[in-house]
């Protein structure tokens, strides 16, 4: 039972962080269409830029603080420099999506050409062991999940509440129309790159302080956020999350049954048994084929 | 010298997996970048037959073609179920899931460690050793694949698989069974990686996973695209690019700890950059076409339909009988009740108001949306819930409000491709196709230049398809329609969006379709077009058939006038 509930929490920890990559992810594919392969690297420069800045002698607080401005930066860059042209000559998604993958490429050997392929540790965290009922996990683990709560909750409150958020919302049911009532899609687009860019951040900073970080931490990251979106269905914000939180606790309940080795093979079993059996995603919703 | 002939057999390597790869990619459309996956499993099944059962390089490959092949089909089965991005995700996943087993099945592959030792091939009683005696050996098998790809691309089946590219819903309704030519097109690109796999492994003797990696097919897409989606030359040339052009570095002395990661950088850059300014590589798909002449007329056959006899006027049985036809959305009802018929040689329109079902009953009657109650019957037989391919196979045609032409392909293969009972459509005559299927191939290409001279495109034969002008485009649905030899066709709006000078013709055309057996079903607006073109008027209105009569006497309905005019 304690080794249940000691693997629960775990799955419940990974899952919050692969929520933050998931929600971002999924924001930014639902609002502005694009299969943003490249928000992994974005999130590897998250955490390689707080590194650099706490390299500098910056205080920790101040280093987390660069790392989600790089993050920023380099996701509202990629929108600048790649996406953006592409749109304009009507590229289709799947030329965007090459171009995504290529950029993911060129930035991840960047990072590695930078600071070798070797793992980075983000050191300075006061981390403390905790034991509850035979459940062990450290104070970083505590911040993970609570960061990803609130930063989840401030984005659902951002997008409902306020004027920015509506904006969004509208362009992602409709670019047309959001565009007849008046509203910037290139702006909310930036706009969009830049929320998204900054929530993915903490979450690879937050791995970097706990188990160190390698240039294509990316990679993984992108995958596992890609599969929770589709598993939650594309469109839905909290439907990531859920679909992150699922992955997180699988594979980590897995390891009850099956050697650990074989994680990110559980997280692509997920993803097919909700492919075959429910293709618009637990909480999308369902495709009308009306018009064929 | 050694270090030329390296080079030399990495762009044969890559030339069969480029080409194998361009099978899913450009062909097919299917954008499943799992081809590492193949590759590994050729590699591993060919290993582990020679260290453990001492069986030499030609059994290897064997074995590696039907692990991959099977491999293939069981890929082939999610990603049938989604396409695009979902396509992508999963194909990655299935990548990373062989990806581990080769890395943690400890006891077969040995996980990190890898599989040493692997024998140098034997092939009649020559002993391949030296990689110079090994570029000969790759380059022939490299080029026996390519032959093979280039066979089947240029075969009725590989029109096919551009269709589908171009258009799943327009090549079903065409009769073809695409489940199948997908799970085929993935069953051979997965057998030729394997052969590359195994030609790898016998040469360079160690093999471990890492050389399988989801970024190794990421580079092989790369390869694809870089040179060219669609053609195989394309592939060959992609192959010389992407690996000649990383050796370089060897030549600016880059240290070796970031050789790896340049290398990777720039083909990443290559590909963005290409997205950009030449998304169709360096030698796209049609850069390739030879430049014919103007094509022949087809000597000798008729410039029309061939006249099928009408049906004995004694059989009251009519063509089509639809009844009870009940089909909703959400809570919407697009069919309700709808009851009618489509007597033998005629022509007759379907009306109503916008939003009245139409199209909708057009899909249920082809299959492609199942009824929710009601039967359709066709000839007498129940049709109901039959696949859109069978339904097209019995003889019933549709066309569609947006055309689904197959865009990039030539006007003649747009009519080609829709011919029934190809026999080159099947894998093992398209391969291994001899005179009659070339005698095939020539009477079924003068019947598609006869339909097109029919409909007035025959100057317009070597065009690409999304090349014509709206007019045009509409007549080529509509000789791609009759190229199907269907004895019903299911017209939805032929004349929409035609200046009226055109609509005269299409009017003619249709009606000569008529006069020569065919019975025709015609969704239209105009109401004027439905009085000179149909001796039958079936109303629609809220999803059923609510009047049916000549013209004029629906028109003479007040009642039915302002439902139509939304009085």
């Amino acid at each position: 039972m304690d080794l249940f509930a000691q693997l629960l929490v775990n799955g419940v920890i990974a899952g919050s962080l692969y929520a933050l990559v998931a929600c971002s992810f999924g924001l930014i594919l639902g609002t502005t269409g694009t299969f943003h392969f490249a928000h992994g690297v974005v999130f590897a420069a998250g955490a390689y830029g707080a590194y650099f800045a706490a390299g500098r002698g910056l205080p920790l607080w101040a280093a987390v603080g660069v790392g989600i401005a790089g993050a920023a930066l380099v996701g509202v860059l990629i929108e600048v420099v790649v996406y953006r042209p592409l749109r304009k000559i009507s590229a289709s998604p799947l030329v965007i999506l090459i171009a995504s993958l290529g950029t993911l490429i060129v930035l991840e050997n960047a990072i590695a050409i930078g600071f070798s392929t070797d793992a980075k540790v983000l050191e300075g965290f006061p981390r403390k062991g905790v034991i509850i009922g035979g459940v062990g996990f450290t104070t970083l683990h505590v911040t993970m999940v609570a960061v990803s709560l609130v930063v989840f909750l401030g984005l659902l409150a951002f997008l409902h509440w306020t004027r920015t958020g509506r904006a969004i919302r509208a362009v992602a049911t409709s670019p047309e129309m959001a565009e007849i009532v008046g509203i910037d899609t290139g702006r909310v687009f930036l706009l969009v790159f830049a929320i998204g860019s900054a929530m993915a951040a903490p979450a690879a900073i937050l791995i970097m302080m706990d188990r160190g970080g390698t240039p294509d931490m990316g990679m993984e990251a992108i995958l596992i956020a890609a599969i929770a979106v589709i598993v939650g269905g594309i469109g839905s914000v909290p439907g990531a999350a859920l679909g992150a939180l699922i992955i997180g606790v699988a594979q980590n309940l897995g390891v009850m049954q099956i050697p650990s080795e074989w994680q990110a093979a559980i997280a692509f079993g997920v993803l097919l048994v909700v492919v075959i059996l429910r293709p618009h995603g637990l909480l999308g919703k369902k495709l009308k084929k009306a018009e064929i | 010298m050694d270090y030329v002939v390296h080079v030399l057999i990495n762009i044969a390597l890559y030339a069969i997996l480029g080409v194998s790869f361009n099978l899913l990619l450009g062909y097919t459309g299917l954008f499943a970048v799992s081809h590492a996956a193949f590759f590994g499993i050729g590699a591993y099944a060919s290993a582990l037959l020679a260290l453990h059962a001492g069986l030499g390089f030609l059994w290897g490959m064997a074995l590696g073609i039907v692990v991959a092949g099977l491999v293939g089909a069981v890929i082939a089965l999610p990603a049938l179920r989604v396409s695009g991005d979902y396509l992508v995700i999963v194909s990655f996943g299935l990548q990373i899931i062989v990806f581990s087993v080769m890395l943690n099945w400890q006891d077969v592959t040995r996980g990190v460690a890898g599989l040493p030792g692997i024998p140098r091939p034997t092939l009649l009683g020559w002993k391949v050793n030296t990689p110079s005696e090994y570029l000969p050996l790759f380059l022939a098998v490299a080029a026996l694949c390519f032959l093979l790809a280039r066979r089947l691309t240029r075969s009725p089946f590989g029109r096919v698989l551009k269709a589908i590219r171009e258009d799943e819903v327009a090549t079903q309704a065409l009769g073809k069974n695409i489940t199948r030519f997908k799970v085929l097109v993935f069953v051979v690109a997965g057998a030729l990686a394997a052969v590359a796999g195994n030609l790898y492994a016998h040469y360079i003797t160690f093999i471990n996973p890492f050389s399988f990696t989801l970024e190794e097919s990421i580079f092989i897409m790369a390869v694809v695209i870089v040179g060219g989606a669609g053609n195989l030359w394309g592939s060959l040339l992609g192959a010389v690019v992407l690996v000649v052009m990383p050796e370089s570095l060897r030549f600016l002395q880059v240290p070796p700890t970031v050789s790896g990661a340049i290398r990777q950088l720039i083909y990443g850059v290559l590909l963005v950059l290409f997205m950009r300014f030449r998304p169709q590589g360096l030698w796209g798909e049609h850069a390739a076409r030879p430049a014919t002449g103007p094509p022949r007329p087809p000597g000798g056959t008729p410039a029309a339909p061939p006249a099928k006899p009408a049906r004995s006027p004694l059989s009251e049985q009519p063509l089509l009988e639809v009844s009870g036809l009940t089909k909703t959305f959400g809570g919407i009802r697009a069919l309700s009740n709808l009851s009618m018929v489509l007597p033998q040689g005629t022509i007759t329109g379907l009306i109503g108001p916008n939003g009245a079902g139409k199209t909708t009953a057009f899909n249920v009657i082809t299959g492609f949306l199942p009824a929710d109650a009601g039967v359709v019957h066709y000839r007498g037989v129940e049709i109901t819930g039959l696949a859109p391919y069978r339904v097209a196979r019995l003889g019933i045609a549709r066309s569609f409000q947006d055309l689904r032409l197959f865009q990039r392909m030539t006007v003649l293969d747009n009519v080609l491709v829709a011919r029934p009972e190809q026999s080159g459509e099947r894998l093992g005559r398209a391969l291994a196709a001899g005179a009659r299927g070339r005698r095939e191939e020539a009477v079924n290409r003068d019947a598609a230049l006869a339909y097109l001279d029919f409909v007035q495109l025959l100057p317009k034969a070597d065009e690409i398809a999304e090349n014509l002008s709206y007019a045009e485009q509409k007549l080529l649905a509509l000789a791609r329609l009759l190229a199907t030899e269907a004895e019903l066709l299911l017209l939805d709006e032929p004349t929409s969006g035609l200046a009226p000078t055109t609509v005269g013709d299409m009017l003619a055309l249709i009606r000569r379709l008529a006069d020569r057996g065919k019975t025709v079903c015609v969704i239209e607006h105009n109401l004027d077009v439905i009085k000179g073109l149909s001796e039958r008027v079936v109303f629609l209105d809220g999803g059923e058939a609510i009047a049916a009569g000549t013209p004029e006497t629906i028109m003479a309905d007040p009642r039915l006038a302002d439902l139509y005019f939304g009085r």
